[in-house]
């Protein structure tokens, strides 16, 4: 997913003059072409993320568009004041750019993991966050966000997702579709948990129940209309690799509360806990309840009536 | 809240650049900062009280002025210990950069201007909203490698407090601009050796102050902080390539004897006594 990223950052550079690219320095064997390429535009701030924000927000006042580029929780929870401050306050344009979100660093532990980021940025007034699933969306997200007047999060994971059809173009309000088919009950999700989605999908269809995937890339502001549209009255799973009471939660409850048709609903994320045991994304997802095999099971307890 | 006769008079913009139309245009804004403390109930009296030179030496020597306010390539002033407003505005009012009815009603509700400067279209000359101490540094870097990049020839000055520099993104923002030469950008330390609510040295100690910024590649200079001249000098010297900082020793409360160089003044507004004639 970080190649498919930065050759959008880089069209964006080329046809842009305003567009700078920060790093706190990180991205080694992904970000080198782009600096290349870009000269001074490209401006490794240093192990000093914090500064790094504030000073995006400074070179937002001089009319630029600055990426600003690390790892998930250093470009979220590290900065957060930052954020709130310099960019979100003053209306400035910057693209936070968190690369390996939710669980994406597995092994690497809890200080790489990222599951509170979108929670704690969704707090935040003049802020947008989109969470790509696979690169075609994390194309059409950049896209639709590319004269974006507000900050924007772009939540980015490690993996380069399953080939799901994404629509060629949405806006804002339409950011959530059908990437496949089902008459028995709705998964909506967003970002790398799509791919658990359609895994989960694939294994129910072969035990005769039929499930309608749902993606959500753009996470906030939730996009109320189309996913009340496409969950109709189905029972409804909604997944999110992050903690519980996450924006898409949230904006499934909400929807739920006041346009809802008596759905049955659960909501599958990663309880407020640290994980135990070191292990890949793959164990980390099967030991926090979010991989295919947990939404398997939350759909069978709504389909059973026990939900 | 009922407003106090007499408090609220305005500064009115003082244009005079002669030496003794400076010191006038300081006293002014040191009592009008004392009128608004009482009136309206504010703390950070002593803060305001000891950056008034400060910020008169730097709107001096800057291109800022009621015609260029709302330019875009126009100098730029970040004021990070923005919680020394009442200076800021006073200040501000004194070189006809704000509406001195804008400070009628100075903290009241419905009103304009905040406790913490804050960026406000009926003000164009304030460039950041700050109160959160550890702010002000990165922004003027990120404005001075703006400049930098666009080619603008402007000059980024930030005024900070000592006790901001506790700060650990003051420190961020110190180590980019020395080693990137931000040559644009000035700061100018208040150092009134008080913060919130100790003696600076006995709280965390900067000293050697200067060594420490020399050693993050910066131009140091250091000078009574309440001294025109010695500021206008500093200032107005450009030195080498590297960025410059102005240590810039103050009096905490300057101008009110009773609350000079206490860890009071930053929180007690003024006394009727203490206003100025």
């Amino acid at each position: 997913m970080r190649n498919k990223l930065m050759a959008l950052i880089g069209a964006h550079a080329a046809s842009d003059p305003d567009v700078l690219f920060m790093t706190g320095d990180l991205g080694f064997s992904v970000v080198e072409p782009l600096q290349a390429s870009i000269g001074p535009r490209f401006i490794n701030a240093g192990v000093a993320e914090a500064n790094m924000m504030t000073m995006a927000g400074g070179l937002a006042a001089c009319g630029f568009l600055p990426y600003v580029y690390t790892i998930a929780p250093f470009v979220t929870a590290r900065c957060y004041e930052q954020i709130r401050n310099d960019i979100c306050y003053p209306r400035r344009r910057v693209r936070l750019v968190g690369v390996g979100a939710g669980l994406s660093y597995g092994s690497l532990g809890a200080s790489h993991h990222s599951l509170e980021d979108a929670a704690i940025l969704a707090t935040l007034p003049n802020m947008i966050i989109a969470s790509p699933g696979n690169e075609a969306e994390l194309g059409l997200m950049h896209e639709m966000l590319i004269a974006e007047e507000r900050a924007v999060y772009l939540r980015v994971p490690r993996e380069n997702g399953t080939a799901y059809v994404v629509p060629e173009r949405v806006t804002p309000g339409e950011a959530a579709y059908e990437v496949r088919a089902g008459s028995d009950i709705a998964f909506v999700a967003s970002g790398p948990s799509v791919n658990e989605c359609l895994a989960a999908a694939m294994e129910l269809s072969e035990a005769g129940v039929s499930a309608r995937v749902i993606s959500v890339p753009l996470l906030h502001p939730f996009p109320m209309v189309p996913v009340a549209d496409l969950v109709g009255s189905q029972p409804v799973v909604s997944v999110f690799e992050g903690y519980v009471g996450g924006p898409l939660e949230l904006g499934m409850l909400r929807l739920l509360a006041t346009n809802g048709r008596g759905n049955r609903h659960l909501h599958v994320a990663v309880n407020l806990a640290y994980p135990e045991r070191c292990g890949s994304t793959e164990f980390l997802r099967a030991a926090l309840g979010i991989d295919a095999k947990s939404i398997i099971a939350a759909a069978r307890r709504l389909l059973d009536g026990r939900g | 809240m009922v407003v106090r006769q007499g408090a609220v008079e305005a500064v009115g913009m003082i244009a005079r650049d002669d030496a003794s139309g400076r010191s006038a245009r300081c006293h002014a804004v040191r009592r009008r900062i004392i009128g608004l403390s009482h009136a309206f109930r504010s703390a950070h009296l002593g803060s305001s009280l000891s950056v008034v030179e400060i910020l008169d030496a730097v709107l001096s020597a800057s291109d800022i002025s009621p015609s260029t306010a709302s330019a875009r390539t126009r100098d730029r002033l970040v004021f990070s210990k923005g919680h020394a407003a009442m200076a800021c505005y006073a200040t501000f009012e004194a070189h006809g950069l704000l509406d001195p009815s804008l400070l009628e009603r100075y903290l009241q509700d419905d009103s304009d201007l905040w406790g913490h400067v804050t960026v406000n279209d009926k003000v164009p000359a304030i460039d950041a909203s700050t109160g959160s101490l550890g702010h002000g540094l990165g922004l003027a870097a990120g404005y001075a490698l703006g400049y930098r990049l666009r080619g603008w020839p402007g000059r980024v000055f930030c005024i900070l407090s000592d006790g901001e520099c506790d700060e650990g993104t003051t420190w961020e923002a110190a180590l980019f601009a020395g080693h990137h030469k931000l040559s644009p950008l000035t700061a100018i330390i208040d150092c009134n050796k008080i913060q919130s609510i100790g003696a600076t040295r006995d709280v965390l100690d900067l000293e050697p102050f200067a060594d420490k910024w020399q050693a993050f590649r910066w131009r140091v200079t250091r000078v009574d902080g309440h001294d025109l001249d010695a500021l206008d000098r500093a200032i107005a010297d450009r030195g080498d390539e590297r960025p410059h900082v102005v240590i810039a020793d103050t009096v905490k409360g300057k101008g009110i004897a009773r609350i000079e160089n206490t860890v009071a003044s930053h929180y007690h507004p003024a006394k009727p006594e203490d206003l100025l004639s």
